[in-house]
């Protein structure tokens, strides 16, 4: 056994040790450093980048600008002015300078020297005054004291005018001494003017170029809460990346360097050191690196199904970065009650500026008028969207109006009968759908007596006439009869129509007479009907009806079917059946007025995650939010499982219609927005939105134009547009319903109206609505007229100006500009055809404010462009020189005085 | 030798101010383009439009419809406007005007360079220059009776259709062209358009309820191009 050698640990060499466990150090410091400052920090390449872009964006302009100066004219110019600076500043130098110098200096002295002694002359006039004063009242000779204050006197006067003059002369001196500085300053503005723009981009391209790298936050308070219901900060760290997003110039840079599209408007009214950006596009803001930690998705294996949107994606986590036109559904996070984003935008800079309506949140807006008019909220509660008429026709007497044989058919396939029908397919099969007619027909009721005569023989042609006519079309195609483009929905909003096609009416109807009384006073058989009423005499009613009678074959109901739906099991069971798809969420069913909605919740249907989404055997849809939302809209029967049977019909949604749709259920979100986020709608605005909602209930667009949008019915007119009924508010012109007639008029006319245009054949309907929605709609042209007191007063009669009143009359008058030619004036109607005619006069006062026919009478052309009404005041000939001086401006004062004081009061 | 030698230069010296005489210096050396519209079919009667107002003005002389007017004799269709497409050239000083009288517009047809237009009203009654431009303004200018005259401006090229309001039957095209080689047919359907600088040219003939035909010509300076067009509903 060798011995054991000792060494003592002092004596041991730790060198290797040292050496090695050193250079891990070593290496661990440089890899920490390395990654700190370069892989852990990928925005530095964007932000290095995006410097690089706005260098070069700005050196280029410095050279533009720098071109411009080395310019022959713009150097000649300059050689010119720094000559002239040359010129003054050796004036200053010059013997002219030093002599206006030693001028002041002896003028200086010289005003002294008067002021001094007019001083002291002044100081021994005290004392002369004090003297003479004081021996005058102890009663002494005061003759030498008068004498010597006289003689004081005298002097001040005299040396006055010599002290302000050497003043003057010493002001005199100093200007011209400043001339020789001005002069040279005012060269020098002029050669800043001219290099300024070089100047500041100069200062500018130094700042970027000593810029430094570094995150931007904004950090936002009041929106999140943490686990315990505390407030915790969010901070938005977008910004690093997204350098140009809220700057102009950078619409064209590639991402992410982009300005925000329609910047101005959208983020005008939402800075973003105010509002961040998470709180419209969700995403993870405090992140910084964009595929794995913003947007939550990363790009998977395709499945070549499911892929609609934005390709194959794998969800990190529940909530990703909302992209494309799902942002959108942000909006109704704060603007809930809205039902569209249209915002005036300017473009164009100086006298081109042009305003342009745009809506900023186009899909959502569609979404939005989709969800309420196919009556989502029929079936599913939804925050914001609680008591709304039902969608459907009321169906308490429906046996009286249809064949039983074809409400079967129609229970089961709406669109084979409607191509373009709101009503949705249950998929139910024909024992179904006759068990659900059998019900239907039972609670049917009789129809409520409605007076009038029925004439059976009646003019089938009449009434086509009649159809064309009265404005039936504004609202109702007829694609057999009369072509029609597109289907009928509030400005295009979806492939749906309006009201029901009448192609085929008679196949449906069961007795003439029936639609007789509906159409004498749809309101009296069916009193939540949309649907107004014409006015039609007993013989029009007739006849309209020979003419309805006409399109398609009417679809008897056997005998045999008849007694079956009789049968009391089957009532029971269509009873079980109505109950179960939930009919009465769009329709009003005897023995359902207080069923609840059948369908789930949707307030918070945007934040569902994933796991509480069902995917059935639907293998093929992705598992994403948006892939299940399409789907489901596509067909909603899709996740159909064994063990739970879903209840949804089909609406057969277009693709596009699908994608509205799944934004606005995107929309429902529970998140509480912290009023000072928040800008408190105005009256006006809240007029507008409530106002337009009940305008497209009534479908006050299928025959007038508003907001620039509608009038359908005006393609019936074309070539005799002066026939078709009148637009009520432009975009292009200032035609405004509001600004031009009285409110009080505007509400009792909707409520009775009565014809202003006698030649019209197109009636204004009567809708028997109620106070408070006719005053909505009265506010919300006021409010569209930008007005915020809806009224405006107009003087009686005898309070006008007669002097104006008479010349208006002798304006008026065929002598002058002959309005008679054309406008009624009470009894007194026009020559000619009707259709030639205008207004009546004698409604004026009643009807139209005077604010706005002083604009109208100006320039009729340019608050209605295209108007039969041509403008009389177009240049300063236009007058007669012989009434009231030939003053134009006094010459329409007169005539609108005269309109008012016409008509019975 | 001398002699052959002479004859050049004068040859030469001929040769020279004959091509003076031809060069387009001016438009004075271009050719001349006529000939005659004609309608298709059997000649449409002459329409009467009843004066429905102003009868004491309007209906004094009878009022016919000219959308289509068209000589029984030759066939030649009246108001056609004849443009030689693609020639340049400078308007000399014209000015045009348009006239109200008896509550028709006359000429039916006005061609006009770009600017202002003098309207007319010798009727006394009001009338209203009603314009359905596209590239002009839209304009609905009033002339009440007292105005015998006033001035509207058209700037754009094209061709402008007129109407009064007051009175529906009236109907005019205010042609404007920014080129002076515009005709409008007369009476027998015949056009005549001077000094057009050599070339070929396409000619357009458009009618206001017959529309546009076109065909292809070409101009030698000094002579005349005859063109023909028969037009049909």
């Amino acid at each position: 056994m060798a011995p054991r050698t000792f060494v003592p640990d002092e004596k041991r060499s730790l060198r290797m040790i040292f050496f090695v466990s050193s250079m891990i150090l070593v290496g661990t410091t440089v890899w920490a450093l390395w990654d700190e400052s370069v892989s852990r920090r990928p925005w530095i390449k964007y932000q290095a980048a995006f410097k690089q872009l706005e260098y070069d964006m700005v050196r280029k302009e410095l050279e533009q600008a720098r071109a411009e100066l080395a310019q022959p004219a713009v150097q000649e110019k300059l050689r010119k002015l720094r000559e002239e600076l040359r010129w003054a500043e050796e004036a200053k130098k010059g013997p002219d300078y030093q002599a206006a110098v030693s001028e002041v200096e002896q003028r200086k002295i010289t005003a002294r020297d008067t002021s001094q002694e007019l001083r002291f002359t002044r100081s021994e006039l005290d004392e002369a005054f004090y003297w003479f004063d004081k021996a005058r009242h102890q009663g002494k000779d005061y003759t030498a004291e008068e004498a010597e204050v006289r003689r004081l006197q005298e002097l001040d006067r005299r040396l006055e005018p010599q002290a302000n003059t050497a003043k003057a002369a010493l002001e005199d001196a100093k200007g011209r001494v400043k001339e020789f500085d001005r002069r040279i300053r005012e060269v020098e503005d002029k050669i800043k003017d001219i290099t300024a723009e070089s100047r500041q981009l100069e200062i500018r391209l130094d700042a970027i170029r000593t810029r430094l790298l570094e995150v931007k936050q904004v950090v936002l308070e009041g929106i999140d809460k943490n686990e315990f219901d505390v407030f915790v900060l969010r901070v938005d760290r977008c910004g690093t990346c997204h350098l140009g997003i809220d700057r102009a110039g950078f619409e064209d840079a590639p991402p992410p360097f982009r300005t925000h599209p329609n910047r101005e408007a959208i983020l005008g009214t939402h800075p973003v050191n105010r509002f961040g950006c998470t709180v419209c596009h969700e995403g993870q803001g405090t992140a910084l690196d964009y595929i794995r930690l913003v947007d939550g998705r990363i790009p998977d294996i395709p499945h070549g199904f499911g892929k609609e949107y934005g390709g194959d994606v794998h969800i990190l986590w529940d909530f990703p970065l909302l992209t494309g036109e799902l942002v959108q559904a942000s909006c109704r996070k704060c603007h809930k009650g809205q039902s569209d984003f249209v915002t005036p935008i300017k473009r164009g800079q100086g006298d081109d500026t042009q305003v342009e309506w745009v809506n900023l949140a186009p899909v959502l807006t569609k979404g939005l008028a989709m969800f309420e008019s196919l009556g989502c909220p029929g079936c599913h509660p939804a925050e914001g969207f609680t008591g709304l008429p039902k969608v459907g026709p009321e169906l308490v007497s429906i046996a009286n109006k249809v064949e039983p044989a074809w409400m079967i058919d129609w229970i089961q396939q709406p669109r084979s009968y409607l191509r373009y029908s709101r009503m949705p397919n249950f998929g139910l099969s024909k024992e179904h759908a006759t068990a659900i007619t059998a019900y239907l027909v039972a609670q049917s009721e009789p129809d409520p007596p409605v007076p009038g005569r029925f004439d059976p023989n009646a003019s089938p042609e009449k009434g086509k006439e009649i159809f064309t006519q009265v404005g039936c079309q504004g609202c109702h195609p007829m694609r057999a009869v009369f072509e029609e483009t597109k289907p009928r929905f509030f400005f295009e909003l979806a492939s749906r129509d309006i009201a029901p096609d009448l192609s085929n009416i008679a196949r449906k109807i069961k007795d003439p007479e029936w639609l007789f009384r509906w159409l004498k006073n749809p309101k009296a058989i069916a009193p939540t009907t949309r649907m107004p009423n014409l006015r039609l005499s007993d013989e029009e009613a007739s006849t309209l009806t020979a003419f309805l009678m006409m399109r398609g074959e009417r679809q008897v109901t056997s005998p045999a079917l008849l007694a079956e739906l009789k049968k009391e099991a089957l009532i029971k069971e269509g009873e079980q059946l109505i109950r179960l798809r939930g009919c009465f969420g769009c329709h009003e069913i005897r023995g359902f007025e207080v069923a609840k909605q059948i369908a789930p919740e949707i307030s918070n249907f945007g934040y569902k995650r994933l796991l509480q989404l069902s995917f059935g055997h639907a293998v093929e849809v992705h598992h994403t939010w948006e892939d299940w939302t399409f789907w489901k809209l596509k067909n909603p029967q899709i996740y159909t499982t064994e063990r739970e049977q879903l209840r949804m019909p089909n609406f057969d949604l277009t693709d596009d219609e699908v994608k509205a749709l799944r934004v606005m259920v995107k929309s429902f979100v529970d998140t509480v927005v912290p009023d000072r986020y928040r800008e408190e709608a105005t009256a006006a605005r809240k007029a507008i939105s409530v106002g337009r909602r009940v305008t497209r209930d009534y479908n006050c667009v299928g025959c007038h134009i508003i907001e620039g949008q509608g009038g359908d019915i005006r393609v019936r007119y074309e070539g005799r547009l002066n026939e078709a009924p009148p637009p009520l508010v432009l975009r292009e012109g200032t035609l405004s319903e509001g600004s031009k007639v009285q409110a009080e008029w505007l509400f009792e006319f909707l409520h009775r109206p009565h014809p202003i245009r006698p030649w019209l054949e197109v009636r204004m309907p009567t809708f028997g609505l109620t106070d408070e929605q006719w005053g909505r709609i009265t506010a919300y042209f006021v409010a569209l007229a930008g007005l915020d007191v809806p009224f405006e007063s107009v003087p009686p009669a005898e309070e006008l100006n007669q002097k104006l009143v008479e010349a208006g009359r002798i304006l008026a008058s065929e002598k002058y500009f002959a309005c008679g030619s054309c406008h009624m004036q009470g009894d007194k109607k026009p020559e000619g055809p009707p259709e030639g005619w205008a207004p009546d006069f004698a409604l004026a006062h009643r009807r139209l404010r005077p604010g706005w026919m002083n604009t109208w009478l100006r320039d009729p052309q340019k608050v209605q462009p295209g108007t039969k009404m041509p403008s009389y005041f177009l240049d300063e000939f236009s007058g007669p020189d012989d009434v009231l001086g030939g003053d134009e401006q006094v010459q329409i004062l007169a005539l609108r005085d005269y309109l008012l004081s016409l008509g019975k009061r | 030798m001398r002699k052959s030698v002479g004859i050049f230069v004068l040859a030469g010296f001929g040769l020279g101010l004959w091509a003076l005489a031809t060069v387009p210096a001016d438009s004075a050396a271009g050719g001349t383009i006529t000939g005659a519209v004609k309608f298709a079919g059997d000649p449409p009667p002459p329409k009467e439009v009843p004066a429905t107002k102003d009868k004491h003005v309007c209906g004094k002389t009878p009022i016919y419809d000219e959308s289509l007017v068209v000589d029984k004799g030759t066939k030649g269709i009246q108001w056609a406007v004849v443009s030689v497409q693609g020639a340049k050239g400078k308007w000399n000083g014209k000015e045009a005007s348009i006239d109200q009288k008896g509550c028709v517009f006359h000429p039916h047809v006005v061609v006009t360079p770009p600017g202002k237009l003098t309207v007319l009203n010798s009727d006394g009654v009001l009338h209203n220059f009603h314009s359905y431009g596209k590239a002009n303004p839209a304009m609905n200018r009033a002339q009440p009776g007292f105005r015998k005259k006033m001035e509207v401006e058209f700037n754009k090229p094209e061709i402008v259709k007129i109407t009064c309001d007051a009175h529906s039957w009236m109907l005019a095209w205010i042609v404007v062209t920014d080129d002076p080689f515009v005709a409008v047919t007369n009476e027998q359907g015949n056009f005549k358009i001077e000094n057009v600088p050599p070339g070929t040219y396409t000619l357009e003939v458009w009618q206001e309820t017959l529309g546009t035909t076109t065909q292809k010509v070409t101009v030698e300076a000094g002579k005349t191009a005859t063109a023909d067009f028969t037009l049909k509903k």
